[in-house]
């Protein structure tokens, strides 16, 4: 029962993200659930764009249970993160088989939609690439949470939809993050949960174990 | 821990630095705080400024701006039109922390004399300026009272690509609210940019 409504969750969020469709036409959801279809959020080849606010965002990370999720917050106007968009490319093509969802959001005016895909043809960005509903409004920065208002911006999920690592523009941290920093990140949470070791016997006194993943990044 | 201790060190920097921020948008400083100063910043003209040599402006705004980002840029002309309005009154003063070679003194200098950007723009290799006010974003706005406490901080208006259509403007909100001695409606906004990258 469980697996039923998770899936027809994940269906209800495709056909909302597919509703606020910028220019491409809009794919027909299946007939029957494919559950297999719905979890990988790449149903159309190519480069593709679709339009997106905060709610539909959050219930597209929900229907991808047992992914690690990256999204990437970035606009044209934004060098750094035009500079850095590679990345997300190359880590879609080298983690997706191990469970790595990537999707990009732009944050760019609806007037901008020629050159977002443009670009995301350039790059090869076969991705789930978004746009914000919300252009570069401050409704955008607000409504995903993009802390510091800036961009480049990064947000990791791990498998169970939780928020992991958040990577902003910070004034308290001793440098700005690298994509080094998130692929590192990204490699941590696929990797395969570590079996707790079965020791002769455990004091009753011990501490227990320190989750090293504890937390969303400070 | 090491972000928040580097921090630490660098409000140290700054006589007169904020409490641990509480605000919504920033981590640093809030609305109120005595404005962090700085010692002595190159400026454009060749000359070096503090915060303290502008004591006679009813009210300061600080903006962290640089060459090299199209959000900054976008709000030049907005910010040099608001300069010439305010000029008697208010001392606009921008800073760049910006370690890109494109907005280098010499690139900034050149940018000012090509804009004819009529504010003080002052350069800060050092970033602390930039982490003592929190700042984020490419423009981040911090207005400051009469007593430099920052009486608001964050976008300068809510449209960033068609000013025309902005209905919010903050910025000049907070100013007008400043020289009329009476605290700003909007204190705080999400500033609005490219990412001030510090190391």
């Amino acid at each position: 029962m469980k697996i039923e409504r998770r899936v027809s969750f994940a269906v209800a969020a495709l056909l909302m993200i597919l509703a606020g469709c910028d220019r491409q036409p809009v794919v027909k959801a299946p007939a029957a659930p494919a559950p297999q279809a719905v979890a990988d959020p790449v149903p159309e080849p190519g480069v593709t764009l679709h339009q997106i606010d905060p709610a539909g965002l959050a219930a597209q990370v929900a229907s991808l249970p047992g992914k690690v999720v990256l999204v990437d917050y970035w606009a044209t106007w934004c060098p750094p993160c035009r500079e850095r968009f590679s990345h997300l490319v190359e880590w879609h093509k080298k983690y997706s088989s191990q469970g790595l969802v990537v999707i990009s959001v732009a944050c760019d005016d609806k007037d901008k939609t020629d050159e977002i895909l443009a670009f995301l043809k350039e790059q090869n960005a076969t991705f789930q690439n978004l746009r914000s509903a919300f252009g570069s409004m401050e409704k955008t920065f607000e409504g995903f949470s993009i802390d510091g208002g800036a961009l480049p911006h990064c947000k990791l999920y791990d498998r169970k939809g939780q928020l992991r690592h958040t990577f902003a523009a910070d004034a308290t941290e001793k440098r700005t993050f690298t994509p080094e920093d998130v692929e590192e990140a990204i490699a941590e949470l696929l990797a395969p949960e570590k079996e707790p070791e079965k020791g002769p016997e455990k004091k009753p006194e011990e501490p227990p174990a320190k989750d090293e993943d504890s937390g969303e990044k400070p | 821990m090491r972000g928040a201790a580097l921090a630490l060190l660098g409000i140290l920097f700054f006589a007169g630095s904020a409490q641990a921020g509480k605000a919504k948008f920033n981590r640093v400083v809030n609305v109120g705080d005595k404005a962090p100063v700085w010692s002595e910043l190159p400026g454009v003209d060749g000359k070096a400024h503090t915060l303290d040599e502008y004591r006679d402006a009813k009210a300061v705004v600080i903006v962290f701006t640089c060459n090299r980002c199209p959000v900054a840029k976008q709000y030049e002309e907005r910010v040099a039109a608001f300069t010439k309005k305010y000029e008697k009154r208010v001392q606009v003063v921008a800073i760049s922390v910006s370690r890109n070679g494109a907005d280098r003194l010499e690139q900034m200098k050149a940018r000012a004399a090509d804009k004819k950007l009529p504010f003080a723009y002052l350069y800060d290799e050092s970033q602390q300026s930039g982490r003592a006010y929190g700042a984020t974003a490419t423009p981040h706005f911090f207005v400051l009272d009469g007593e430099r406490k920052i009486a608001y901080m964050g976008a300068f208006d809510d449209n960033t690509f068609e000013p025309e259509h902005a209905e919010k403007h903050y910025v000049i909100d907070a100013v007008e609210a400043v020289l009329e001695g009476r605290e700003p409606k909007v204190k705080e906004s999400l500033q609005r940019g490219c990412a001030i990258e510090y190391e």
